[in-house]
């Protein structure tokens, strides 16, 4: 059995080295230390219902979601904040189809809400990720997946 | 001869990697229609001829899920061939889509030779069937 921040370690760390073809380091420590204090945050979420409910979001900032936009696109142009956007969106949502089967297994059915993406200040934040959060170096640009939890529901 | 592809995905990102890998493959001369939503691909589907659908499931105004029941139940486009690309991972929802002959499920993230494999075993299975 494996805990919820292993399962999402090992997501986000398939995900970021295999889909979107970044180096990656673990980074220690709390997210906090991560971003400098006047960082302009991206929140890419998404939440979801089923036996249990809650949020998945991806926080970076505008060179993390070039880099990945670039990596998927295979292109060194400059691209428009709506790929960015874009590609911030498609990264939570990989992330969280992958991590409901790999925590809770292939029998449940969850309910996805489409992925959304919007600038953040330290607060939003804050609360995105105030359940389990994890931090990663990707090319050299600072990540954070995040799982806030809300409910468990018992046999509906 | 040139096929004609559908791309469904709400994301313009995941429809361009899409369209780039099809492109570095012998189906590079293929037209690509694409669509945001699947209210929008079956508006497109009535419009012109397509050989072969990608299609997420995850989407806004009309999912991949409602999509594939609207076209198997329309008399002109039951017959559209149509592989999943999603992160979809309920055994449930999966066999559901078997059920509604879905030839392909590809979980995303999905590598460029699963997606050109997949490619290929449709593309090898629509050309028997039109050979029957």
């Amino acid at each position: 059995m494996t805990t919820i921040t292993e399962d999402m370690n090992q997501v986000a760390v398939r995900i970021l080295e295999d889909w979107a073809m970044m180096l990656v380091e673990p980074m220690e420590g709390d997210w906090h230390d991560a971003f400098p204090k006047d960082a302009k945050f991206i929140i890419g979420q998404l939440k979801f219902r089923g036996v249990v409910s809650g949020s998945y979001c991806v926080v970076c900032q505008e060179n993390f979601a070039k880099a990945l936009a670039r990596n998927l696109l295979g292109s060194d142009e400059e691209l428009p904040e709506s790929q960015l956007n874009d590609g911030i969106c498609e990264m939570v949502n990989v992330f969280s189809g992958n991590l409901l089967t790999s925590a809770y297994g292939e029998d449940p059915v969850f309910d996805l809400t489409s992925p959304i993406s919007f600038k953040a200040n330290w607060a939003q934040v804050e609360e995105a990720l105030s359940g389990y959060a994890l931090c990663y170096l990707a090319d050299g640009e600072p990540v954070v997946v995040g799982f806030l939890p809300e409910k468990v529901h018992h046999g509906d | 001869m040139a096929y004609t592809f559908m791309i469904v995905d709400d994301s313009s990102i995941v429809r361009k990697v899409i369209m780039r890998t099809l492109g570095m493959t012998e189906l590079k001369d293929a037209t690509i229609v694409e669509a945001e939503n699947g209210q929008q691909a079956l508006t497109k589907l009535r419009e012109a001829w397509v050989d072969l659908v990608f299609l997420d499931i995850n989407m806004p105004v009309m999912n991949g899920m409602q999509f594939i029941e609207a076209l198997r139940d329309d008399e002109v486009l039951k017959d559209t061939p149509v592989i999943v690309v999603s992160t979809e991972g309920s055994k449930e929802r999966i066999q559901r889509l078997s059920e509604l002959g879905v030839k392909v499920y590809l979980r995303k993230p999905v590598t460029p030779e699963g997606l050109v494999d997949a490619v290929h075993t449709v593309m090898k299975q629509i050309a028997e069937e039109r050979n029957k």
